[in-house]
């Protein structure tokens, strides 16, 4: 497991000894120390063909935490996202330069099979994308895919996921109705649930609340501290508050002009814990960013 | 070769009201500042008039205290401040409340207006009092130009220096209890009374350098050297 | 109360002057025009169509009042009060049986692995442009193609010589080929309306490419596939030019008359001759007696209509099944 050089943490930082609460405090910080890798990411580059989207990013993500890609429109947080589980393998002509490692397997090396990949980290979406198909179906799709054909068990990982995403109470009796029914809420909670239903380790959430009202968005939220338990999240989110509220860490990204070409490139400017980055950040950039004095 | 595309400036009305506000509360040192110019002025004199008018100028700073904490309610609620702009918003509540004390104290001090011409009679203690009394001023309108000018070094040298006024705490006690005569324990009150109000003004100012250095760094050092 | 007046009479000032603006005194003259327009195209393109099967219904509706099942169940014969088309719908029955074994199949495959799997390139964009213009090739052409090879390979396939060649098989192989391009056409446009939200949906959750189309793209895209065959269909049973090229009997003919289940289920029937329902109109509207050219070719394209629009009404079923399992 090795350490990410990023900017300084705050333990290097303060010279004076603290009084005993912030030693306290300083602790329980510093155990995050402690949580494994999950992913480790090393000066990644990320190309869409000849254009390079976002570069240079280094980060960890650790498990059982929340990690939170933040960052103005154009800078890339969305395609790191979708590095982690090779979904940008979809788009032809997409490749990644750099160290991107999962549990120490490199992601992008020979003989991965992206499927397997997808099986492990999960995905959910901006706009809820539930098949046209029944509850039941939805959540069973992945299961079922991979082998699961005894119905005992398909509805025991169904319910399962169901109450995981706290949903089950509210489709319990309607698990044949059509999922294209559900209020937006309950359409993104049962991407939830079809996404966990694979039992993967990760779960990737690409504004996941940025379509829906803030009691759903507020219900989601909880719905992520809640799993954070059992999973571990990386989410990209336009909203600041809520990375705020919800993340353990947090990384600012911000875009780059190339005078020649006018092409914007993204680039990681800071990653660090999330009660840092939003308090006392180190780079000008993320302060002008989340104090939303400069855009 | 790429360069940061050029920021555009946004929350303009917010970055004038924190501004704003900013001018506000060294408004309000001012006008504290102002009543303490009336306190030595009285020292000097013993005209009561410093005092009428020294009294009705506290009501209007303390008018001036609610109506910049009603502010700082408003902005914390309509605008979620964070980082540099929250360490603003809740530094000025803090700083308010020191700019209030002075002004407290120094309205203990002109309550003794009357009884200057006998307290100007007992000597060593009342020069050094006296003494004091300017060291804490000065102290205080070094802490003022510090808020003013946003100004670290002021901050900290503030912060980190022991007020000169401490020094001559122990003087005076000295002085006070070599005091002899008919009234001496009634003066010896009165100017120890006098004595301890310039100790905590200076001490008041060295708090307002410690909480504007938090609220220029945001070191959680500085957040505990705040809260001594 | 002074005030109150003028308040109240500027206020009604200012409403009437916003009524006025927003009634609007400029008629949109044409808009109006445009649209009365468009309503006229619409009456007559329905006007025409009218007075086409009631002219149809008019002349061949007694034939079924005097003739009934007898016209359905007869063949091919030289007098007009023995004719009857049995052996022209089983023969159109069979090419919409070789349209769907044949060109469904191989036009669906084809469609989804040049929206799924090819990569999308110079070389499969001129691949479809070429498809495209297929689809718009005289069906006569078709003709000529199915008399070069198909016909000639029913004489290594069923041993036939001469104009014995002349079989239903290479009809109905030919027909096929000539809706190949719609299916194609049409399979690709369904599949390419499938939201990418969806698929990154099955992909998200582990599925291999195939699993995706299985399970999510094809589900979704069958309303618009089934349009497609629809389409295909009515164009292949409708089509004359290829099957009087390819050898249609339109004189006599004894072979497979009768219409019972039987008769109509027999494979036999394929590699002989045969005629099909537009050979049979075509034909016999062109007979000088009239009795053959106006009153039985009327209740030949009656005969032929019930059929395409049964085929029809069973291609609309599936579809809006599918379509109702897509929607809530």
């Amino acid at each position: 497991m090795t350490e990410s050089a990023g900017p300084p943490t705050m333990t290097e930082r303060a010279d004076t000894p603290l009084p005993q609460g912030l030693e306290v405090a300083r602790r329980e910080l510093a155990e995050h120390d402690h949580l494994p890798i999950v992913f480790e990411i090393g000066d990644l580059s990320a190309y869409y063909g000849d254009f390079r989207a976002v570069r240079e990013v280094t980060l960890d993500v650790r498990q059982h935490e929340i990690t939170a890609l933040i960052g103005p429109s154009g800078c890339g947080k969305t395609t790191v996202l979708r590095c982690l589980n090779r979904m940008n393998d979809l788009i032809p002509g997409a490749r990644t330069e750099g160290t991107l490692n999962y549990h120490g397997v490199p992601l992008y090396g020979s003989g991965i099979d992206p499927v397997e990949v997808r099986r492990r980290i999960g995905m959910v979406f901006q706009k809820p994308n539930p098949f046209p198909k029944s509850v039941y179906d939805n959540v069973a799709y992945g299961p079922r895919l991979f082998g699961i054909k005894k119905r005992a068990q398909l509805d025991e990982v169904v319910e399962t996921s169901l109450h995981k995403a706290a949903l089950w109470d509210e489709v319990k009796d309607r698990m044949k109705d059509s999922a294209m029914g559900l209020s937006g809420g309950q359409q993104q909670r049962l991407c939830i649930a079809r996404a966990i239903a694979t039992d993967p380790e990760v779960v990737l959430m690409d504004e996941p609340c940025s379509a829906l009202d803030p009691i759903a968005t507020a219900r989601i939220e909880d719905l992520m501290q809640e799993i954070k338990e059992e999973f571990t999240i990386v989410i990209v989110t336009h909203n600041m508050q809520q990375a705020a509220r919800v993340s353990d860490a947090t990384a600012f990204f911000s875009t780059e002009v190339n005078p020649e070409s006018d092409r914007r490139t993204g680039r990681l400017v800071e990653f660090d814990r999330t009660e840092t980055i939003f308090s006392n950040p180190s780079d000008e950039r993320t302060e002008n960013y989340i104090t939303g004095r400069f855009g | 070769m790429t360069t940061e595309p050029t920021p555009i400036p946004l929350r303009t009305a917010f970055q004038a009201e924190l501004e704003q506000l900013r001018l506000q509360v060294e408004l309000m040192g001012v006008r504290v500042d102002q009543n303490l110019e009336l306190m030595r002025e009285a020292l000097q004199s013993g005209d009561e008039h410093l005092m009428d008018q020294a009294f009705k100028s506290d009501d209007e700073i303390d008018a001036m205290h609610v109506s910049l904490l009603e502010r700082c309610y408003q902005l914390l609620n309509r605008e979620a401040p964070v980082a540099s702009d929250l360490r603003f918003v809740v530094s000025v509540v803090r700083i308010l409340s020191e700019f209030e004390r002075v002004g407290d104290l120094a309205l203990r001090i002109l309550k003794l207006t009357r009884q200057v011409a006998d307290l100007a009679t007992c000597g060593a203690p009342w020069d050094i009092a006296l003494t004091m009394v300017d060291l804490a001023v000065e102290q205080y309108r070094t802490a003022l130009r510090a808020w003013s000018a946003q100004d670290l070094g002021l901050a900290s040298q503030l912060a980190d220096q022991r007020p000169p006024a401490e020094a001559y705490h122990e003087r005076l006690l000295a002085e006070l209890r070599r005091l002899r005569g008919p009234d001496s324990a009634a003066m010896a009150m009165g100017v120890y009374i006098i004595g301890q109000a310039a100790d905590r003004i200076a001490d008041h100012a060295a708090i307002i350098g410690a909480r504007l250095r938090y609220l220029i760094t945001g070191e959680p050092a500085h957040l505990a050297a705040e809260v001594r | 109360m002074a005030l109150t007046t003028i308040g109240s009479s500027s206020e009604a000032a200012v409403e009437a002057s916003v009524a006025a603006a927003l009634s609007g005194r400029r008629a949109d003259v044409r808009g109006r025009a445009f649209e009365l327009g468009l309503l006229a195209s619409l009456l007559v393109c329905l006007i025409l169509l009218g007075v086409l099967i009631a002219s149809v219904l008019a002349d061949g509706l007694p034939v079924y009042g005097d003739r009934g099942w007898e016209f359905l169940d007869g063949g091919l014969s030289r007098r007009p009060d023995e004719a009857g088309i049995s052996q022209g719908l089983i023969g159109s029955m069979w090419i919409a049986v070789a349209v769907v074994v044949i060109a469904f199949p191989m036009g669906i495959g084809a469609a989804v692995y040049l929206e799924e799997y090819a990569p999308r390139n110079r070389i499969t964009a001129f691949i479809e442009l070429n498809i495209r213009n297929l689809a718009g090739v005289p069906s006569v052409v078709y003709g000529l193609l199915g008399l070069a090879i198909f016909v000639e390979a029913m004489s290594g396939f069923a041993g036939a010589e001469g104009v014995a060649r002349r079989t239903l098989l290479a009809g109905g192989v030919t027909l096929a080929v000539l809706v190949l391009p719609i299916v194609i056409i049409t399979t690709a446009e369904a599949i390419r309306a499938v939201p990418q939200s969806l698929r990154e949906g099955a992909f998200g959750a582990g599925a291999t490419r195939w699993e995706v189309i299985r399970t999510v793209v094809l589900p979704y895209a069958a309303p618009g596939i089934f349009t497609g065959a629809l389409l295909s269909i009515a164009r292949a049973v409708g089509e004359a030019a290829p099957l009087i090229v390819v050898g249609a009997i339109t004189g006599f003919s004894s072979l497979g008359v009768g219409l019972n289940p039987g008769n109509v289920l027999d494979p036999s029937a394929l590699p002989e001759r045969f005629t099909a329902m537009p050979a049979v109109i075509t034909a016999w509207a062109k007979l000088p007696n009239d009795e053959f050219n106006r009153i039985n070719t009327a209740g030949a394209i009656i005969g032929m209509l019930v059929f395409v629009v049964l085929i029809n009404a069973i291609a609309i079923v599936l579809r809006n099944h599918f379509e109702k399992k897509r929607t809530v």
